[in-house]
């Protein structure tokens, strides 16, 4: 176990550096010298030398990477020149409210989709299931936006019952203040969500179903309640646990969209907006921490199933 | 007064909005003694100001979305540089010494001035001799006085030296760089002393009207507990920029730091979000100046979209706002709720602009040919633009100075669309210089040569006019118009491959001066436009050495021009100069939409101040509740 | 190293394949079946027919429709922008004045065209890291999987944005892209054939009697893999027409003129406020129901190349 997590662990570090790399090489690739960018349309090119001096733009670029690596490691992710502040900082302004959409979505979509996935299974082919069934494809197939976007015509423009937007008030107290209005966006977000994860929860509750030890507790007489609690959920949830784990990136990835659709001033915005003043710090710093959390989800997702199966052994 | 050149427009189009006076009846209001009449191209009125004043209250506005202000001492360096940062934000406390503009009038508000007049030139028109008024004073007593004026340049001039990008407005050679001397004659007196001899007008516009006065007696510092330190000493000048600039990046301390406490403007910082850029101003109880801060707090709020500040707008959290093109369609919604309504063009311009420098399939060679140039104007249909895209909310532009706002440079000239929407003329012009016109299909030059019904030099047998044309994803209306466009040219068989990129990237990567790798990946780009000082010479865009030479266009005949606006003292030479580049092209301009405004039956005030606001101005101490 | 569960492919938004597949990873056996069986299989979904119809509607739609309906789709008519349905425009005029069901006709193609080609340049892509890694095993294996890694764990999108607001903007170009972003799915999946059938007895023979590993890869493994492949193709469609329409959300889609879906919608907010709701809905529901349709037929392929479901 522990030979294991050192060799988990040293991956994890290996990956976060490639990804660190591949951005700041994306970003440097696109934009390699961002003075003019930064400095506006009538900056003189004396202006534009000297910020990028300044700044290090014009080192090459593999000497502006160590740079950047050595801030990184020391926790500090540079300074954003569009909001005259340090990355550190916007991101601690801002992340509260991202990761409290995030998470609400998340707890609500699982709340929804394992016990629905479990039914489909256990009532496989009822009504109740093709009706599940159809309506997950549906929604699977609806890009978040669209999900979205039916929302608010529906809940804001026809029936009034919440504003179109959520409340300008960026701090997560400050929103929770407007809570009705953040109802929408969880929604559209665990919508989105319910519709694979239940899928996901379907399927493999049909799989332990069809396998012999279910079979073997019905025939040494255990009710199905029994059998279903005893067993199924037990064993069918554990790709459930891996699934959550993977699905941190496309619930930020959604974040952008959702907080794009409803003008929340969360990270996902920061993001879109900082791609349009191209704040490379900005989008450097985001990237790789919707990369970190990434390898993080992965990684707790395959600790929580050893601890939670005893029956999967790591190598 | 938009001190300077700094980007915007692309954001400056968005947040635009008005109507052309046709749709005339004004909004709501029923302004019996209507203070400012709708004149052309205005949308809707401003009522007179009401008798009744109410004392105190909280105003309401918002900062304009997705770009909040943040960055407090007035010498705001390129990076942070924006007009709404300036003009709503640092000048709330800090006054300019010449003030502009006048209502929307681009020309100098002399009442709000801290000077009465144009200055005095003497020395063979080198020495400029400026006499303050007396009229304003700082929130501590002090008077503002001809110290503060040189305290301010020093300052300048240290965080120029110190680098370049310090100051947006900066262009190396000019101001201060032609400043000889700087000295007090008395205590509200300051003079200048020049190099050699420069146009009058174009010092005022371009160096004067950046200077804002800043509190010596407080701010000559380097560190928040010492000393008064000598700031004519050019290594103290710099120490005092590093501090006061430092200061400036520590966004969370803006509502605390008692150096942004000694104002001379009608209102003084109370408390900023950083993580927002929202922030309240409270007003200074010894203001002098010009109007009076009856309204006792000025709340700046926060929006990330231009449709989240409408939806505010509508629900009554504002007192004032902007309603964006986007958002037209819903203007109604505000009228039924008795809201003002007014509409202007900024003093801005629109282009779409070429790229002279582009090698691929010659395309550089046919747009150095005037006619064509020509023919690509006649393929523009502003009308067309300003009824389809703006709803009738907009002005047209046939140059750099649209038809309204008028500046007193404006040639009459620029009032009549020298190249009117006709495809039939666009395509004379290329078939008499010899091309085959294949209308939606591939227009090709067939008659090379240079002869006068030839293609022209350079322009090869079999050439055609493509080319790919970059514009910006924001404000919308810009993909409508080079659509169009783009529709337009196809019809006589030219065909744009249109790309979209930010705002950012398009003035930055379609920059020949900055981005000559790119010369060859692009033939006309649009990113919106420019706004345009009082003094509204083009020289950073169309003379060949400017700053921002847009497509790298060179004509020697703009290029005397221009440099006679800023080098002969002869009074008419902007308006020549106008004149010539509407005539030489350089880009195709296109229609001003209008900046339209909204603001709450229970505002009111001096129409003037609500006029300005069209110009991206905000002057809360000219307003009052009504009663 | 043995990772017991592969990482499942997320959902919605990211590079993913069906909603159904958690069964992708693990090592489960496809044995090549006769493609009758497999048809039959197939026809007897009925959801996965209904997915067929559905697509053979939309092709016939989007290729076919123009060639009935003419409309205008170079000319811009700004003076009829914004025009609500009526007897001349079905669905309305958007904001250039273009008609809008010819709009859906002709953004649907493009949608289709680079759904399609992005999937085949990422399943291509894929199929050959996939297997080069599964067959050759060892450090290279390693190594190639910690680029998938690499690249699985920064976000699909911000990656396809960074590069698009840049290179995007016509049909290959952002073909292109899609398709080089998400070839980590098919690579993963690949791999884990290629792990499970070279242990099998014929591809050992065949490396017995001196086959040579370009002839393994291109002889045994990559057709023996094909059932996930072909499977895994339907879901990369769906996924980049869904990518593709999230791009031209966000403004960076193709542009006059050509048009896509994404594009499309680009302005929805604002047409929904302002009531315009022509202009969203109909290119919103032929964007989910021909997603909806690749997911269907992608399901049924599934479960009729899926030896097991067979046995049940």
């Amino acid at each position: 176990m522990a030979g294991y997590l050192i060799k988990r662990l040293a991956t994890a570090i290996v990956v976060v550096f490639g990804i660190t790399l591949v951005t700041f090489l994306m970003l440097h690739i696109v934009a390699p010298s961002p003075g003019q960018t930064v400095l506006g349309p009538k900056a003189s090119q004396a202006a534009i030398r000297a910020y990028n001096h300044a700044n290090g733009f014009d080192r090459p670029w593999y000497e502006q990477f160590g740079t950047y690596l050595n801030h990184v490691l020391h926790g500090n992710f540079g300074w954003s020149y569009k909001t005259n502040q340090s990355v550190n900082a916007i991101f601690a302004e801002k992340a509260p409210l991202s990761a409290f959409l995030s998470g609400v979505s998340l707890i609500v979509a699982v709340a929804i989709a394992m016990p629905l996935g479990i039914y489909q299974a256990v009532k496989r082919n009822s009504i109740g299931d093709i009706t599940a069934t159809t309506l997950a494809f549906v929604l699977y197939s609806m890009p978040v936006f669209m999900v979205a976007l039916l929302m608010i015509q529906v809940f804001a423009l026809s029936l009034g019952w919440v504003d179109p937007n959520v409340s300008q008030d960026q701090s997560l107290s400050g929103a929770l203040n407007d809570w009705k209005d953040l109802i929408l966006p969880i929604a559209a977000l665990a919508t989105t969500a319910v519709a694979s994860y239940s899928r996901y929860q379907r399927s493999s509750s049909l799989d332990v179903l069809a396998q012999d030890f279910i079979k073997v507790a019905r025939a040494k007489g255990l009710s199905n309640r029994l059998v279903y609690s005893r067993h199924l959920i037990r064993n069918a949830s554990l790709p459930m646990i891996t699934l959550i784990g993977l699905s941190l990136p496309a619930l930020i990835a959604g974040n952008v969209l959702i907080e794009y659709a409803f003008n929340i001033n969360g990270l996902g915005l920061l993001f879109v907006n900082s791609l349009q003043n191209d704040d490379y710090n900005v989008l450097l710093g985001y990237t790789l921490l919707t990369a970190v959390l990434t390898v993080v989800g992965n990684l707790i997702a395959d600790l929580a199933l050893t601890v939670s199966d005893p029956r999967i052994r790591l190598v | 007064m938009r001190s300077g050149k700094e980007r915007v427009i692309g954001g400056m189009a968005v947040l635009a909005a008005g109507a052309l006076a046709l749709s005339g009846c004004s909004s709501s209001s029923g302004s019996s003694a209507a203070g400012t009449a709708a004149t052309a191209y205005s949308y809707g009125s401003i009522p007179a100001a009401s008798s009744s004043v109410k004392q105190g209250g909280v105003l309401h506005v918002p900062e304009y979305p997705g770009s909040a202000p943040n960055w407090i001492f007035p010498i705001t360096p390129s990076a942070n540089s924006s007009v709404y940062d300036i003009d709503q934000f640092q000048y709330l406390s800090w006054r300019t010494l010449l003030w502009s503009p006048k209502g929307s009038s681009p020309e100098w508000d002399w009442s709000r001035s801290m000077t009465d007049g144009k200055p005095t030139v003497s020395n063979g028109g080198k020495t400029f001799t400026i006499k303050l008024n007396g009229k304003y004073t700082w929130s501590d007593g002090t008077k503002v006085s001809a110290k503060d004026v040189l305290f301010w340049f020093d300052v300048y001039k240290a965080a120029l030296k110190e680098n370049p990008s310090n100051s947006g407005n900066y262009v190396p050679g000019q101001f201060p760089d032609n400043v000889t001397s700087a000295t007090a004659v008395d205590d509200q007196t300051v003079s200048f002393t020049f190099d050699k001899v420069y146009n009058p007008d174009w010092l005022m516009g371009t160096a004067f009207a950046l200077i804002v006065p800043m509190p010596a007696h407080a701010w000559s510092k380097t560190s928040a507990n010492g000393p008064v330190v000598d700031y004519t000493n050019p290594s103290n000048a710099k120490a005092i920029y590093d501090y006061l600039a430092a200061q400036s990046k520590d966004l969370s301390t803006y509502g605390t730091n008692p150096l942004w406490q000694v104002v001379d403007g009608p209102y003084k910082i109370k408390s900023y979000n950083t993580s927002t850029g929202a922030a309240d101003f409270a007003a200074n109880t010894t203001y002098t100046g010009e109007g009076k801060p009856n309204i006792s707090e000025v709340d700046l709020l926060s929006y990330t979209s231009p449709t989240s500040e409408f939806n505010d707008l509508l629900s009554g959290k504002l007192d004032f706002g902007y309603v964006d093109t986007e958002d037209w369609p819903q203007l109604n919604r505000l009228k039924t709720k008795n809201f003002n309504l007014y509409g202007l063009p900024t003093f801005a311009f629109n282009d779409m602009y070429f790229n002279f420098k582009d090698a691929t399939g010659g395309f550089d060679k046919a747009v150095n040919q005037l006619y064509i140039r020509q023919a690509f104007a006649h393929l523009q249909d502003e009308d067309a633009e300003i009824k389809g895209i703006f709803q009738n909310k907009a002005a047209p532009a046939y140059g750099p100075l649209g038809v309204v706002p008028k500046s007193p440079y404006t040639p009459a000239n620029a009032l009549k669309n020298p190249f009117p929407f006709s495809v039939d003329t666009a395509k004379q012009l290329l078939t008499g210089h010899g091309w085959t016109v294949v209308p939606n299909g591939t227009t090709t030059c067939t008659n090379p040569g240079t002869g006068a019904n030839q293609c022209g030099a350079g322009i090869a047998k079999g050439q055609n006019l493509d080319f790919t044309f970059y514009y910006a994803t924001t404000p919308k209306v810009i993909g409508q118009e080079v659509t169009a466009f783009a529709a337009n040219l196809k019809q006589i068989g030219i065909n744009a491959t249109l790309k979209t990129d930010t705002f950012n990237n398009v003035y930055s990567q379609e920059d020949d001066a900055s981005n000559p790798k790119n010369d060859n990946n692009w033939g006309m780009a649009d990113f919106g436009g420019f706004t345009q000082d009082i003094y509204p010479t083009t020289d950073s865009l169309f003379n060949t050495t400017g700053t921002y030479n847009e497509g790298g266009f060179s004509d020697k005949t703009i290029d005397a021009l221009t440099n006679n606006s800023m080098y002969s003292p002869n009074s008419s030479a902007l308006t020549a100069e106008i004149n010539g580049v509407d005539a030489a092209l350089p880009a195709i301009f296109q229609p001003n939409p209008d900046t339209i405004v909204a603001w709450s039956p229970k505002l009111s005030g001096s129409p003037d101040a609500f006029a300005a606001t069209t110009q991206t101005m905000l002057n809360p101490e000219d307003w009052y509740f009504t009663k | 190293m043995t990772t017991v569960i592969e990482p499942i492919p997320a959902g919605p938004g990211g590079p993913g394949s069906g909603p159904a597949s958690s069964d992708a990873g693990d090592l489960s056996t496809v044995t090549t079946v006769g493609w009758k069986l497999t048809l039959r299989e197939f026809m007897s979904n009925k959801l996965a027919v209904a997915g067929v119809a559905i697509l053979v509607f939309f092709i016939a739609f989007c290729f076919l429709g123009p060639l009935v309906y003419h409309t205008n789709q170079i000319d811009t008519d700004l003076l009829n922008t914004n025009q609500a349905p009526s007897g001349s425009n079905p669905l309305g005029t958007d904001t250039n004045g273009f008609d809008v069901l010819g709009r859906l006709m002709l953004g649907g193609q493009t949608s289709l065209e680079i759904g399609f080609i992005a999937a085949v340049i990422a399943t291509i892509i894929g199929t050959l890291w996939g297997a080069v890694a599964g067959l050759i095993g060892g450090l290279i294996d390693a190594a190639l999987m910690r680029v998938v890694d690499i690249l699985l764990s920064i976000p699909f999108l911000l990656v396809v944005l960074i590069v698009a607001h840049r290179y995007g903007s016509n049909i290959w170009n952002l073909s292109l892209i899609l398709g080089v972003f998400s070839w980590l799915v098919p690579a993963r999946l690949v791999r884990g054939e290629v792990l499970t059938l070279r242990v099998r007895d014929f591809v050992s023979a065949a490396r017995t009697m001196g086959g040579s590993r370009t002839h393994l890869i291109f002889r045994h493994l990559i057709p023996n893999a094909m059932g996930t492949v072909i499977v895994n193709i339907t879901f990369q469609i769906a996924d980049a027409i869904l990518a593709l329409a999230a791009l031209g959300y966000l403004n960076f889609g193709v542009h006059y003129p050509d048009t896509d879906w994404g594009s499309q919608i680009s302005d929805a907010q604002d047409a929904l406020s302002n009531g315009y709701w022509w202009l969203v809905f109909p290119v919103g529901a032929a964007l989910v129901l021909v997603v909806m349709a690749f997911n269907l037929i992608g399901d049924g392929l599934r479960d009729a190349v899926d030896v097991r479901l067979r046995k049940r």
